[in-house]
Protein backbone atom coordinates (compact mmCIF):
# COMPACT_ATOMS: atom_id res chain seq x y z
CA UNK A 1 0.00 0.00 0.00
CA UNK A 2 1.58 3.21 -1.17
CA UNK A 3 -0.27 5.65 1.04
CA UNK A 4 1.25 4.79 4.42
CA UNK A 5 4.99 5.12 3.79
CA UNK A 6 4.36 8.04 1.49
CA UNK A 7 2.34 9.98 4.06
CA UNK A 8 4.74 9.14 6.88
CA UNK A 9 7.81 10.34 5.00
CA UNK A 10 6.10 13.42 3.57
CA UNK A 11 4.67 14.38 6.92
CA UNK A 12 7.95 14.00 8.80
CA UNK A 13 9.95 15.95 6.21
CA UNK A 14 7.30 18.55 5.79
CA UNK A 15 6.84 19.21 9.48
CA UNK A 16 10.57 19.45 10.14
CA UNK A 17 11.16 21.82 7.24
CA UNK A 18 8.09 23.89 8.05
CA UNK A 19 8.94 24.41 11.72
CA UNK A 20 12.58 25.07 10.89
CA UNK A 21 12.18 27.52 8.01
CA UNK A 22 8.71 28.46 6.90
CA UNK A 23 6.47 28.76 9.88
CA UNK A 24 4.22 31.79 10.27
CA UNK A 25 1.00 32.25 12.17
CA UNK A 26 -1.02 32.61 8.99
CA UNK A 27 0.38 29.44 7.49
CA UNK A 28 -0.31 27.59 10.77
CA UNK A 29 -3.97 28.51 10.50
CA UNK A 30 -4.20 27.86 6.78
CA UNK A 31 -2.74 24.37 7.15
CA UNK A 32 -5.10 23.42 9.96
CA UNK A 33 -8.08 24.89 8.11
CA UNK A 34 -6.93 23.20 4.92
CA UNK A 35 -6.89 19.78 6.56
CA UNK A 36 -10.26 20.44 8.20
CA UNK A 37 -11.82 21.63 4.95
CA UNK A 38 -10.47 18.64 3.01
CA UNK A 39 -11.92 16.26 5.59
CA UNK A 40 -15.27 18.05 5.53
CA UNK A 41 -15.41 17.80 1.73
CA UNK A 42 -14.61 14.09 1.82
CA UNK A 43 -17.28 13.47 4.46
CA UNK A 44 -19.83 15.38 2.34
CA UNK A 45 -18.70 13.62 -0.89
CA UNK A 46 -18.01 9.98 -0.05
CA UNK A 47 -17.71 9.08 -3.74
CA UNK A 48 -14.79 11.53 -4.01
CA UNK A 49 -13.24 9.93 -0.95
CA UNK A 50 -13.53 6.49 -2.55
CA UNK A 51 -12.03 7.76 -5.80
CA UNK A 52 -9.04 9.28 -4.04
CA UNK A 53 -8.70 6.19 -1.86
CA UNK A 54 -8.36 3.92 -4.89
CA UNK A 55 -5.93 6.36 -6.48
CA UNK A 56 -3.63 6.06 -3.48
CA UNK A 57 -4.07 2.34 -3.07
CA UNK A 58 -6.31 2.57 -0.03
CA UNK A 59 -9.29 0.21 0.23
CA UNK A 60 -12.05 2.52 1.34
CA UNK A 61 -12.85 6.20 1.33
CA UNK A 62 -13.28 6.27 5.09
CA UNK A 63 -9.78 4.84 5.53
CA UNK A 64 -8.40 7.52 3.25
CA UNK A 65 -10.20 10.13 5.32
CA UNK A 66 -8.53 8.78 8.45
CA UNK A 67 -5.09 8.80 6.80
CA UNK A 68 -5.67 12.41 5.82
CA UNK A 69 -7.08 13.52 9.18
CA UNK A 70 -4.37 11.90 11.30
CA UNK A 71 -1.47 14.08 10.09
CA UNK A 72 -3.71 17.11 10.45
CA UNK A 73 -4.46 16.27 14.07
CA UNK A 74 -0.76 15.60 14.74
CA UNK A 75 0.15 18.93 13.22
CA UNK A 76 -2.44 20.67 15.39
CA UNK A 77 -1.03 18.92 18.48
CA UNK A 78 2.46 20.18 17.59
CA UNK A 79 1.10 23.72 17.28
CA UNK A 80 -0.52 23.42 20.69
CA UNK A 81 2.73 22.08 22.14
CA UNK A 82 4.72 25.05 20.84
CA UNK A 83 2.11 27.42 22.21
CA UNK A 84 2.20 25.71 25.60
CA UNK A 85 5.99 25.94 25.61
CA UNK A 86 5.79 29.67 24.90
CA UNK A 87 3.23 30.14 27.66
CA UNK A 88 5.40 28.21 30.08
CA UNK A 89 8.30 30.51 29.22
CA UNK A 90 6.15 33.58 29.88
CA UNK A 91 4.92 32.14 33.18
CA UNK A 92 8.49 31.42 34.21
CA UNK A 93 9.59 35.00 33.54
CA UNK A 94 6.67 36.37 35.56
CA UNK A 95 7.26 33.98 38.46
CA UNK A 96 10.96 34.84 38.45
CA UNK A 97 10.32 38.57 38.54
CA UNK A 98 7.85 38.11 41.37
CA UNK A 99 10.25 35.92 43.37
CA UNK A 100 13.10 38.42 43.03
CA UNK A 101 10.81 41.34 43.86
CA UNK A 102 9.56 39.63 47.00
CA UNK A 103 13.12 38.89 48.06
CA UNK A 104 14.00 42.54 47.59
CA UNK A 105 11.00 43.64 49.69
CA UNK A 106 11.87 41.12 52.43
CA UNK A 107 15.45 42.31 52.39
CA UNK A 108 14.40 45.98 52.68
CA UNK A 109 12.03 45.18 55.55
CA UNK A 110 14.83 43.56 57.49
CA UNK B 1 16.43 28.82 46.02
CA UNK B 2 13.10 27.38 47.06
CA UNK B 3 11.12 26.12 44.07
CA UNK B 4 7.80 26.49 45.89
CA UNK B 5 8.39 23.60 48.25
CA UNK B 6 5.32 22.24 50.00
CA UNK B 7 6.97 21.17 53.25
CA UNK B 8 8.45 23.40 55.96
CA UNK B 9 11.56 24.29 53.94
CA UNK B 10 10.66 27.94 53.39
CA UNK B 11 9.89 28.65 57.04
CA UNK B 12 13.25 27.21 58.02
CA UNK B 13 15.14 28.87 55.18
CA UNK B 14 13.88 32.41 55.69
CA UNK B 15 15.03 32.39 59.29
CA UNK B 16 18.58 31.40 58.36
CA UNK B 17 21.34 33.96 57.71
CA UNK B 18 21.19 33.42 53.95
CA UNK B 19 19.59 35.15 51.01
CA UNK B 20 16.51 33.06 50.36
CA UNK B 21 14.38 33.32 47.22
CA UNK B 22 11.14 31.43 46.69
CA UNK B 23 9.25 30.79 43.46
CA UNK B 24 5.50 31.48 43.76
CA UNK B 25 4.82 28.31 41.74
CA UNK B 26 6.85 25.17 41.17
CA UNK B 27 8.80 25.57 37.92
CA UNK B 28 11.59 23.00 37.99
CA UNK B 29 15.28 22.80 38.78
CA UNK B 30 16.43 24.61 35.65
CA UNK B 31 14.15 27.55 36.39
CA UNK B 32 15.31 27.66 40.01
CA UNK B 33 18.95 27.77 38.92
CA UNK B 34 18.25 30.55 36.43
CA UNK B 35 16.44 32.62 39.09
CA UNK B 36 19.39 32.21 41.45
CA UNK B 37 21.76 33.14 38.63
CA UNK B 38 19.67 36.21 37.81
CA UNK B 39 19.94 37.33 41.43
CA UNK B 40 23.71 36.78 41.27
CA UNK B 41 23.93 38.83 38.06
CA UNK B 42 21.91 41.69 39.54
CA UNK B 43 24.26 41.78 42.52
CA UNK B 44 27.49 41.55 40.49
CA UNK B 45 28.55 38.21 41.89
CA UNK B 46 32.13 37.24 41.10
CA UNK B 47 31.31 33.52 41.21
CA UNK B 48 28.20 31.36 41.40
CA UNK B 49 27.91 27.76 42.51
CA UNK B 50 25.15 25.32 41.57
CA UNK B 51 24.66 23.00 44.55
CA UNK B 52 21.86 20.45 44.87
CA UNK B 53 19.70 20.66 47.98
CA UNK B 54 19.23 16.92 48.47
CA UNK B 55 22.46 16.46 50.41
CA UNK B 56 24.35 14.57 47.68
CA UNK B 57 27.08 17.13 47.19
CA UNK B 58 29.99 17.86 49.50
CA UNK B 59 30.56 21.54 50.31
CA UNK B 60 34.27 20.80 50.86
CA UNK B 61 34.60 20.49 47.08
CA UNK B 62 33.65 24.13 46.56
CA UNK B 63 37.04 25.74 47.34
CA UNK B 64 38.81 23.50 44.84
CA UNK B 65 36.32 24.41 42.12
CA UNK B 66 36.50 28.13 42.88
CA UNK B 67 40.29 27.94 42.84
CA UNK B 68 40.20 26.93 39.18
CA UNK B 69 38.03 29.93 38.39
CA UNK B 70 40.13 32.30 40.51
CA UNK B 71 43.25 31.21 38.58
CA UNK B 72 41.37 31.95 35.37
CA UNK B 73 41.89 28.39 34.14
CA UNK B 74 38.25 28.05 33.12
CA UNK B 75 34.95 29.95 33.00
CA UNK B 76 32.89 27.06 34.33
CA UNK B 77 33.86 24.06 36.42
CA UNK B 78 31.64 20.99 36.27
CA UNK B 79 31.74 18.38 38.97
CA UNK B 80 32.26 14.76 37.97
CA UNK B 81 31.42 11.66 39.94
CA UNK B 82 33.44 9.56 37.52
CA UNK B 83 36.74 11.34 38.12
CA UNK B 84 36.63 10.36 41.77
CA UNK B 85 37.33 6.60 42.21
CA UNK B 86 35.87 6.59 45.72
CA UNK B 87 32.57 8.00 44.43
CA UNK B 88 32.09 5.75 41.39
CA UNK B 89 31.28 2.75 43.54
CA UNK B 90 28.69 4.77 45.46
CA UNK B 91 26.66 5.42 42.30
CA UNK B 92 24.04 2.66 41.91
CA UNK B 93 24.75 0.38 38.94
CA UNK B 94 21.59 1.16 37.01
CA UNK B 95 22.11 4.90 37.50
CA UNK B 96 25.73 4.50 36.38
CA UNK B 97 24.53 2.88 33.17
CA UNK B 98 21.95 5.61 32.57
CA UNK B 99 24.52 8.32 33.23
CA UNK B 100 26.87 6.73 30.73
CA UNK B 101 24.06 6.76 28.20
CA UNK B 102 23.42 10.38 29.09
CA UNK B 103 27.07 11.17 28.38
CA UNK B 104 26.70 9.79 24.86
CA UNK B 105 23.43 11.60 24.18
CA UNK B 106 24.71 14.87 25.61
CA UNK B 107 27.94 14.48 23.67
CA UNK B 108 26.10 13.96 20.39
CA UNK B 109 23.69 16.76 21.15
CA UNK B 110 26.05 19.41 22.50
CA UNK B 111 29.39 18.37 21.04
CA UNK B 112 30.95 18.31 24.52
CA UNK B 113 32.27 14.97 25.77
CA UNK B 114 32.48 15.07 29.54
CA UNK B 115 32.80 12.29 32.06
CA UNK B 116 29.63 13.33 33.94
CA UNK B 117 27.05 15.39 32.06
CA UNK B 118 24.24 15.40 34.61
CA UNK B 119 26.06 16.51 37.70
CA UNK B 120 24.31 19.45 39.33
CA UNK B 121 27.49 20.64 41.02
CA UNK B 122 29.00 23.51 39.02
CA UNK B 123 30.96 26.67 39.64
CA UNK B 124 30.65 29.64 37.32
CA UNK B 125 32.77 32.72 36.81
CA UNK B 126 31.16 36.10 36.23
CA UNK B 127 31.68 35.63 32.49
CA UNK B 128 29.85 32.30 32.51
CA UNK B 129 27.13 33.75 34.73
CA UNK B 130 26.41 36.49 32.21
CA UNK B 131 26.72 34.19 29.21
CA UNK B 132 24.52 31.29 30.30
CA UNK B 133 20.78 31.93 30.19
CA UNK B 134 18.77 28.81 30.99
CA UNK B 135 15.43 28.39 29.23
CA UNK B 136 14.83 24.73 30.10
CA UNK B 137 12.86 24.62 33.35
CA UNK B 138 13.24 20.93 34.05
CA UNK B 139 16.20 18.59 34.22
CA UNK B 140 17.02 19.13 30.53
CA UNK B 141 18.85 22.27 31.66
CA UNK B 142 21.96 20.14 32.19
CA UNK B 143 22.13 19.41 28.46
CA UNK B 144 21.24 23.01 27.68
CA UNK B 145 24.19 24.22 29.76
CA UNK B 146 26.55 22.05 27.74
CA UNK B 147 25.12 23.30 24.44
CA UNK B 148 25.49 26.88 25.61
CA UNK B 149 29.10 26.27 26.68
CA UNK B 150 29.85 24.95 23.21
CA UNK B 151 27.97 27.72 21.42
CA UNK B 152 29.49 30.58 23.40
CA UNK B 153 33.02 29.19 23.59
CA UNK B 154 33.20 29.22 27.39
CA UNK B 155 36.28 27.49 28.80
CA UNK B 156 35.30 24.53 30.92
CA UNK B 157 36.99 22.13 33.28
CA UNK B 158 35.90 19.07 35.19
CA UNK B 159 36.54 18.54 38.88
CA UNK B 160 36.31 15.29 40.87
CA UNK B 161 33.46 15.69 43.33
CA UNK B 162 32.24 13.55 46.19
CA UNK B 163 28.69 12.22 46.19
CA UNK B 164 26.81 10.77 49.13
CA UNK B 165 23.62 8.85 48.44
CA UNK B 166 21.27 8.63 51.38
CA UNK B 167 17.68 7.46 51.64
CA UNK B 168 16.69 11.13 51.69
CA UNK B 169 18.72 12.06 48.62
CA UNK B 170 17.39 9.05 46.73
CA UNK B 171 13.86 10.12 47.62
CA UNK B 172 14.42 13.76 46.63
CA UNK B 173 16.65 13.21 43.61
CA UNK B 174 15.32 12.74 40.13
CA UNK B 175 14.11 9.33 39.14
CA UNK B 176 16.32 7.40 36.72
CA UNK B 177 13.31 7.11 34.44
CA UNK B 178 13.36 10.88 34.05
CA UNK B 179 16.11 10.24 31.51
CA UNK B 180 13.35 9.35 29.06
CA UNK B 181 11.72 12.75 29.60
CA UNK B 182 15.06 14.47 29.05
CA UNK B 183 15.66 12.65 25.74
CA UNK B 184 12.12 13.35 24.51
CA UNK B 185 12.43 17.05 25.43
CA UNK B 186 15.74 17.19 23.60
CA UNK B 187 14.33 15.64 20.41
CA UNK B 188 11.20 17.80 20.38
CA UNK B 189 13.19 20.96 20.99
CA UNK B 190 15.56 20.06 18.16
CA UNK B 191 12.71 19.42 15.73
CA UNK B 192 10.63 22.44 16.66
CA UNK B 193 13.36 25.07 17.20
Amino acid sequence: MLIKPLLAVLFALGVTFYFAKLRTRIWDRMIVLGFAFACLVLVARPELANLLAHLFGVGRGVDFLFYLAFPGVCFFCLLLYTKLTRLQGTLTLLARDLALLRQQIDSNER
Amino acid sequence: MDDCSTDNTWNILRNMPVIAIRHPVNLGQGAALETGMEYARQHNAEFAVHFDADGQHDRNDIPGMLNILANDEADIVIGSRFLNPSTIAAVPKFKRLLLKGGIVISGLSSGLWLTDTHNGFRALSSRALHTLRLTENGFSHATEILSEIRRSGLRYAEYPTHITYTDYSRMKGQSSWNAINIVVDLIIKRVLS
